[in-house]
């Protein structure tokens, strides 16, 4: 039993705690842009922006944190670095001076920056996918039970009122990078990215289409989105070709949507 | 025997050989002829005429390649481009048009094919084929003595007429001259160098001069100018290109600074406060599309603001380069300053676009008057100071109904404005509070979040067709006081203390424990 507990006691747990914070920070802030920036094929860095950052950064705190708790040994362990000892190494002794001077100095640091008028852009949290409202979730595609020469047409039709309203925003390729797209500060979504249509049932875009940015709920950042609601300008029919239309122009189909009961 | 063996052989190999070069050409095209129905025939046309079903959205309009009148080339005036002319366009696009690159989507290959496709529409590919390319040439180092010289190549090959004496693009070919669609013949706007279509390089400058812009009043210089003469006009041209361009496109932060002066608010755009004291920000506007009457086409692409505040006043410069000043009764220029009418906790806001279910807007809304004499100049510089009625206040709560102006007891705003050479200037200046429910109050050292339109007159804008951008955030920062130190190292010593009693009462806890902080004990 003692064996067994020594076995997973890891005195320098805090300081490896903070260390993959750091090391997670970094890969975040400066690993990612390079890499997207190999994987999309630019020749300019592609940022993390603030947003994605934080909830990165949120998630793995989170993560770890779980990971500490699992077991009173490990949260013992965890806080043991802070505890003066006579068998402390002499790096152990290091690591906890430096823990015990930074934080007070963090704090100091944390009301310097929110007490000084900083002109630091705050940060905005948005969920991309809210839930969809009731009254969408039962919509049913039309055309998905025409002949196939029929849901050709449509998907034309659909691909042209694409290029003709979307495009500005979502690009002619519907990769998110219309002509306006680095123009309002809210990106138009990538459909090509496989995080956002692709992610969703069919009848999803129906509601964002009709809705546009100001049906989103408070939790999506209603008031920066500059998606339109185009209700006003389409019939049902005209953006379920929309729809079909983007998914072929995106090169990427819906998530079937899951048989709960038959 | 043996030799006319090798010699049928040699035969047999070049029939087989070509046989197989020509198919694959043919392969090339129609492969092309599948990628440009899918990619490109929305704006190009089915048979490359530029009349594909989005092009009455569109300005400038695709390219006709029926037409085969290529601007982005590296061959001499009127000739066709090379190939890879043309890859470079489709692999990088047109900034500032619906042109969109293609890098991420198809291969060098596939636009080689799409390409062998785009020269069956005319007959002058087979004919006379690709103009030979310039020769560039070594590029001189930009100095002082390059960028002057260059200046006095601009003004002796007057290209003012068409780009303005400040290079906005405003010369009088813009209200006299008309494409074949319509529209007003837009020669770039030097000061804003993301707008380059071939590019901003000193290089694509050059090339750009020295071939021309077929299809465009911009013509070659290449017969006009000697190779140094051009490339220290490139270098000019450069000169102008801004330092400065929009933060949602170059990066940086979101914040318009608004600093705090002593005395009053200046109302001349050249006052030292207003160059060197207020902090400038690059906003891009875009096409109002959020509801009917939509902008498809717009003329306007950025705004430049700055903000001043003093004991009781705030007032905002914004600047945007217009290339008319020409109004008439019906369309005129315009700008707008948005507001929450009341600020909200946390990030909630009305709708960017006139508020909505999230609450109310306060606008503030400039437009230009109409000054019968500039319009027989065909152009205006208007000033005023002190208001007038095209200073208004006004509130909105969603697109669904127009905004509404308050009332004339409630009218506090006031400012000056002017027009020239291709950039509007206007001040406007209000109370940092007042009296009225309906407007922003300005509270020190808080996000106020500000949004932005603007109106062109000479493009058709009018009400809901116009320019936007959406909330940003305004920031009036007053200087630090010395009080916050305080707070500052009350902070720490509370921090120190909690630290501290942190620490006993974990070593208090862990002590009895026996061994359970003897790392050392168990080879650790
Ligand atoms: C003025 C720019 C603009 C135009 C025009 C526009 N959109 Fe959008 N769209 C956006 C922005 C910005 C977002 C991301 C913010 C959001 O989700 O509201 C978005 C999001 C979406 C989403 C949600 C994607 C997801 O995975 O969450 C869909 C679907 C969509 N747009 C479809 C369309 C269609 C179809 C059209 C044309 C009929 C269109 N949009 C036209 C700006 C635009
Ligand atoms: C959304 C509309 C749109 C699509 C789709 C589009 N183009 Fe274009 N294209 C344009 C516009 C607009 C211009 C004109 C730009 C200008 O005149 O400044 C243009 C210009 C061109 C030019 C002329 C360059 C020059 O030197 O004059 C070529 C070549 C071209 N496009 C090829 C393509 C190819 C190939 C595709 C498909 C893979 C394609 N385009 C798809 C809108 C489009
Ligand atoms: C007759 C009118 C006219 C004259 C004179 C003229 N230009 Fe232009 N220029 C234009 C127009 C119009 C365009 C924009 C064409 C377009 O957008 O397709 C343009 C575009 C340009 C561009 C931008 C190319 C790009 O990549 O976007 C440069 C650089 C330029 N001109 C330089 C000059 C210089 C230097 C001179 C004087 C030697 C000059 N122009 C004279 C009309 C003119």
């Amino acid at each position: 039993m003692k064996e067994e507990s020594t076995k997973t006691k890891n005195k320098y747990l805090m300081a490896w705690y903070f260390l993959t914070i750091i090391i997670f920070y970094g890969v975040f802030k400066f690993g990612f842009p390079v890499i997207w920036m190999k994987i999309m094929g630019r020749d300019t860095l592609l940022p993390t922006p603030s947003t994605l950052m934080a909830w990165y950064m949120i998630m793995v705190v989170v993560c770890i944190t779980v990971y500490i708790t699992t077991s009173d040994l490990k949260i013992k362990c965890f806080v043991s670095l802070l505890v003066n000892n006579k068998s402390n190494s002499v790096l152990q002794s290091i690591i906890r001076i430096v823990i015990l001077v930074i934080f007070p100095l963090w704090i100091g640091w944390m009301t310097f920056s929110s007490t000084s008028s900083s002109v630091a852009s705050p940060t905005e949290l948005r969920i991309q996918h809210p839930t969809l409202p009731q009254k969408f979730e039962s919509l049913v595609n039309p055309f998905r039970h025409e002949s196939e020469e029929k849901q050709l047409i449509a998907i034309e039709e659909g691909k042209i009122l694409f290029q003709q309203n979307c495009r500005p925003c979502h690009g002619s390729k519907a990769d998110g990078e219309g002509p306006w797209s680095n123009t309002f500060r809210l990106k138009p979504a990538n459909f090509r990215d496989p995080g956002t249509i692709g992610t969703i049932v069919e009848n999803y875009p129906v509601w964002r289409i009709q809705k546009g940015g100001p049906g989103l709920p408070d939790e999506a950042t209603p008031w920066d989105s500059t998606m339109p609601p185009w209700e006003p300008d389409f019939t049902e029919d005209q953006i379920w070709k929309i729809i079909m239309g983007e998914y072929v122009t995106a090169d990427v189909s819906p998530r079937e949507p899951e048989v709960l009961h038959e | 025997m043996n030799k006319m063996q090798n010699i049928l052989l040699g035969i047999i190999l070049f029939a087989i050989s070509f046989i197989l070069v020509s198919n694959l050409e043919a392969q090339d095209a129609s492969n092309g002829k599948v990628i440009f129905e899918k990619r490109c025939y929305y704006c190009h046309g089915l048979t490359g005429g530029g009349d594909g079903p989005v092009v009455p959205r569109l300005d400038p309009k695709p390219r006709n390649f029926q037409d085969a009148h290529f601007k982005f080339r590296t061959t001499p005036f009127n000739s066709l481009p090379t190939t890879d002319d043309l890859v470079r366009t489709i692999t990088k696009g047109v900034p500032g048009t619906a042109m969109p690159f293609f890098s991420s989507l198809l291969s060098e290959s596939e636009i080689r094919d799409v390409i062998a496709h785009i020269q069956t529409f005319n007959s002058r590919w087979q004919s006379e084929g690709p103009g030979k390319p310039i020769s560039i040439g070594q590029e001189p180092a930009m100095t002082p003595d390059t960028i002057n010289h260059g200046k006095e190549v601009f003004d002796k090959a007057k290209c003012f007429v068409c780009h303005g004496l400040e290079g906005r693009g405003n010369g009088p070919i813009t209200n006299t001259l008309k494409n074949e669609w319509g529209f007003q013949f837009r020669a770039r706007d030097f000061t804003k160098g993301w707008l380059f279509k071939r590019g901003n390089t000193v290089k694509d400058i050059f090339i750009t001069i020295t071939t021309g812009l077929n299809g465009t009043p911009m013509g070659s210089f290449a017969d006009l100018l000697s190779d140094e003469e051009r490339w220290h006009l490139a270098h000019f041209v450069k000169s102008l290109n801004r330092s400065q361009a929009p933060v949602t496109i170059v990066g940086g932060s979101i914040m318009v600074q608004s600093a705090l002066i002593e005395g009053d608010i200046p109302l001349d755009p050249n006052d030292d406060n207003w160059q060197n004291l207020a902090v400038s920000t690059e906003i891009a506007t875009g096409p109002q599309l959020m509801v009917q009457p939509r902008q498809w086409v717009p003329s306007l692409t950025s705004i430049t603001v700055r903000s001043l505040f003093n004991k009781n006043q705030i007032a905002f410069l914004l600047e945007w380069n217009d290339r008319t000043g020409v109004q008439d009764d019906v369309f005129k220029d315009a700008v707008a300053l948005q507001f929450p009418s009341k600020l909200k906790d946390g990030m909630k806001k009305p709708h960017f676009a006139m508020g909505g279910k999230g609450g109310s807007v306060n606008i503030w809304h400039w437009k230009s008057i109409v000054d019968e004499e500039a319009k027989k100049v065909g152009f205006q510089n208007v000033t005023e100071v002190g208001g007038g009625d095209n200073f208004v206040e006004m509130n909105a709560k969603g697109f669904k109904k127009r905004p509404t102006a308050q009332p004339d007891e409630s009218q506090m705003l006031t400012g000056y404005a002017a027009w020239k050479n291709g950039r509007w200037q206007v001040i406007m200046v209000r109370d940092l509070l007042t009296d009225d429910a309906k407007d922003i109050q300005f509270e020190k050292n808080k996000n106020i979040p500000i949004a932005f339109a603007s109106w062109d007159g000479a493009n058709n804008d009018l009400g809901g067709r116009h320019n936007v951008a959406p909330w940003y955030y305004l920031l009036l920062i007053t200087p630090e006081s010395n009080t916050k130190f305080i707070f500052i190292g009350l902070a720490v010593i509370i921090a120190i203390g909690a630290e501290l009693w942190f620490v006993a009462r974990i070593t208090r806890r862990l002590r009895p424990e026996k061994g359970f902080l003897n790392f050392e004990d168990k080879g650790y």
